[in-house]
């Protein structure tokens, strides 16, 4: 299976600057439902680190999105600082809560830990919405304003687009060198035989940890990103449901191919505000879309190029495999 | 590396066909006389509020319809989108229906929470946003966005008159509250509270339940009867239906007096039936108003439904009406003559006289109503005519 391949990294640069191009024509709409698009494709790739790398699906990531939004609003707003450096205190006040959660979520595996995270998420909530005047309660903080990039303005449509790929370029490269390295690697042995990992002498505690906590600095990354282009954020930014289609966006991309959830997290929201523009039944759509893909794709979209290959393999029953790879490569 | 860079292609002609037909959208040419004037719908009509939303919808369809949708020369095209009660996703269809739509207005929207946000937006985008129902304090407030106007009652505008009635004309003076927890519910019982006891009344006790709870026993059970003659409940739909039980069931109804904003019997009174009468209720609509107006509104509304129209259809039916009034004298569906129509408007409405305070509030006649059993049912009548209710409303003023 001698393929030429591109490396991931580069992979991540080439679509990001295609992403660039693809939207020079688009009109400010089109470009703010691509920005938002990137945003939720960005923070379920975070996610997949977790679910699809160390084996442990959380309905608690929302959470860690939405917190670094709130530190971006409260900053700004309620605490007059410069909004790079709220954008700084929120993500890393969400890394710290991560940091600080993490021990004890690990704890505890599958079914338990996606109640534990489901839990965690709804606490956070709850604080988000029994705030008072300090989180807005229900209301939320509107009036968040787009910093500028020295003199880069931030504030037109294209020019936010073009600095939120920017950072997710940079957020999904290094998420991407994280998968590939030696940490990366063993947490899928630690996802498909934990004790093996242990008695082999890795620290599986502490892998689990780092997974915990670098998802959610991606998934906090992406919801200041969220919070600054919206301008706004409630407790909606943080709320069971954007964790619940974070994790579907995972599940329907194809867990632990990143790309996949990428696709899947982009295109279900573009999809979502399709739908909710010309048809009521949205919910309807996206239940279906989703027994579609565990009955039919059970490996998600990641799945696809696979199975074409496949077809094709099969459509050519004379090719042996090895020439076929040869042809290919 | 071939694939890659097939796939590069296919994206960038995906991309070219899209804009090929953006740009054909796109080719709006400004306001002119014949052109269609559109209007963006923004209501609910999935998840919990939808009910509301429908009803909104119906009220705004309604009237215009009833002037063919046509305003002066210029024809009237409505788009509605789905806000789902979300801000997120109220957001991203506000996006579309300026962005795509190229809509000259915004209105609409149920719950207080979108209301915020969607100001944010409207005042970013520069497009008139009119509020029917959403009564959150804070957009027509000390930071108010001049492109947003609300046409229904802020919160606590209503609940004032209802603070002020109860101590002062009913003559109860120790209440307790019953609100759900969240800040609609806060800002209502602080309406309440305010005329309330500048009329000598007194908060004795203060219930929070948690939003959307049927259960009251636990919280009613806290409240000792004999501290207290009057009852302030927010609640509605079906958690006002089980509180209203559950008060005859621990005996607290029909023996103290029931005081409420009139989202409390609002499509549910006839479910409620024997249980609701005697509660007094404080609104900016009942079907029960007698003038022509209303007369007029509730015969366009049975030409196309059974009974009489409810607060929400009505909230619509006045959204419109003063969204109409105001293009009609602006002559134009530019933001600033809109705006400034808006701010001079001066109408009669279904609900009465309405004009807009200096933050974009409307100022409205609110009608103390209760609940009296007749012949078959039960029926809302009009107790107290408030005129001229502002939304920090006092009996002097």
């Amino acid at each position: 299976m001698a393929r030429a391949r591109i490396s991931p990294g580069a992979a991540v640069v080439a679509i990001g600057a295609l992403l660039a191009i693809a939207s020079w024509p688009l009109d400010a709409y089109w470009t703010g439902l691509l920005t938002q698009a990137v945003i939720f494709g960005g923070a379920a790739v975070g996610l997949d680190i977790l679910v699809g790398f160390a084996g442990m699906a959380s309905l608690g990531h929302g959470a860690f999105f939405g917190l670094a939004g709130y530190g971006l609003a409260l900053g700004t707003l309620r605490w007059g600082v410069n909004p790079w450096l709220a954008a700084g205190i929120g993500i890393v006040g969400s890394t710290l809560v991560a940091l600080a959660f993490a021990p004890l979520a690990v704890r505890v595996r599958g079914l338990a830990f996606l109640t534990v995270m489901l839990a965690f998420g709804q606490v956070v909530w709850g604080l988000a919405t029994r705030g008072g005047s300090a989180t807005g309660g229900e209301n939320g903080l509107p009036g968040v304003p787009r910093p500028s990039l020295g003199p880069w303005d931030l504030s037109g449509a294209e020019a936010f687009y073009l600095f939120t790929l920017l950072m997710a370029v940079a957020a999904i490269y290094a998420v991407v060198r994280f998968a590939g390295s030696a940490v990366g690697q063993s947490l899928i042995g630690v996802r498909d035989n934990e004790t093996r990992m242990a008695a082999l002498g890795y620290d599986v505690r502490r892998l689990r940890i780092i997974a915990f906590v670098v998802a959610a600095t991606v998934g906090a990354v992406f919801g200041a990103l969220s919070a600054a282009f919206n301008g706004f954020v409630g407790p909606g930014s943080l709320d069971w449901r954007l964790s619940a289609q974070l994790l579907l966006s995972v599940v329907v991309g194809g867990a632990g191919s990143l790309w996949g959830p990428f696709v899947a997290g982009a295109g279900l929201h573009m999809l979502e505000t399709y739908f909710a523009g010309t048809t009521q039944r949205w919910p309807l759509v996206l239940g279906l879309l989703y027994i579609v893909t565990v009955v039919l794709l059970p490996g998600g979209i990641a799945s696809l190029p696979r199975l074409w290959r496949q077809r094709r393999r099969s459509a050519r029953p004379a090719a042996t495999p090895r020439s076929r790879s040869a042809s290919e490569s | 590396m071939r694939r890659v860079l097939t796939f590069a292609l296919a994206a960038l002609l995906l991309a070219g066909g899209a804009v090929g037909s953006l740009q054909a959208a796109a080719q709006t040419p400004s306001a002119a006389s014949g052109e269609p004037i559109r209007i963006g719908v923004l209501d609910p009509t999935t998840g919990s509020f939808a009910v509301f939303g429908e009803q909104v919808n119906d009220g705004i369809r309604l009237y215009f319809d009833g002037v063919g949708d046509q305003i002066g020369d210029r024809p009237v095209e409505l788009i509605f989108a789905d806000s789902a009660g979300d801000p997120q996703q109220t957001l991203e269809q506000a996006r579309r229906l300026v962005g795509q739509e190229h809509v000259d207005l915004l209105m609409g929207t149920v719950n207080s929470a979108v209301a915020p946000p969607l100001a944010e937006f409207a005042g970013q985008q520069q497009i008139p946003l009119v509020l029917t129902v959403a009564g959150a304090r804070d957009v027509t407030g000390e930071n108010r966005n001049p492109y947003v106007f609300r046409t229904g009652l802020a919160n606590g505008q209503q609940d004032r008159v209802l603070g002020w009635y109860t101590a002062a004309k009913l003559g109860k003076t120790r209440a307790a509250t019953f609100a759900w927890d969240f800040l609609v519910g806060e800002e209502r019982v602080a309406g309440f509270t305010e005329t309330f006891t500048a009329a000598g009344g007194e908060i004795v006790a203060q219930q929070k339940p948690p939003l959307g709870t049927t259960d009251y026993g636990p919280f009613i059970g806290q409240v000792d009867p004999s501290s207290i003659d009057v009852v302030y409940a927010f609640f509605a739909g079906p958690g006002a239906l089980a509180f209203v039980q559950q008060m005859h069931q621990f005996g607290l109804l029909p023996n103290l007096e029931l005081v409420a904003p009139d989202y409390f019997t609002a499509g549910v009174l006839d479910q409620m039936g024997s249980d609701a009468v005697g509660t007094v209720q404080a609104g900016g609509y009942t079907a029960a108003i007698d003038s022509p107006e209303n007369a007029a509104f509730k015969e366009a509304y049975a030409a196309a439904h059974e009974g009489a129209p409810g607060v929400y259809v009505a909230e619509g039916y006045i959204g419109a009406q003063v969204v109409a009034d105001a293009i009609a004298r602006a002559g134009s569906a530019e933001a600033q003559p809109l705006l400034d129509a808006l701010a001079a408007a001066d109408l009669t409405t279904a609900a009465g006289p309405l004009t807009f305070d200096d933050r974009g509030q409307a100022v409205r006649t609110v009608y103390v109503t209760r609940v009296e059993a007749t012949a078959d049912g039960v029926a809302q009548t009009i107790v107290e005519t408030v005129p001229e209710v502002g939304q920090s409303w006092t009996p002097a003023s």
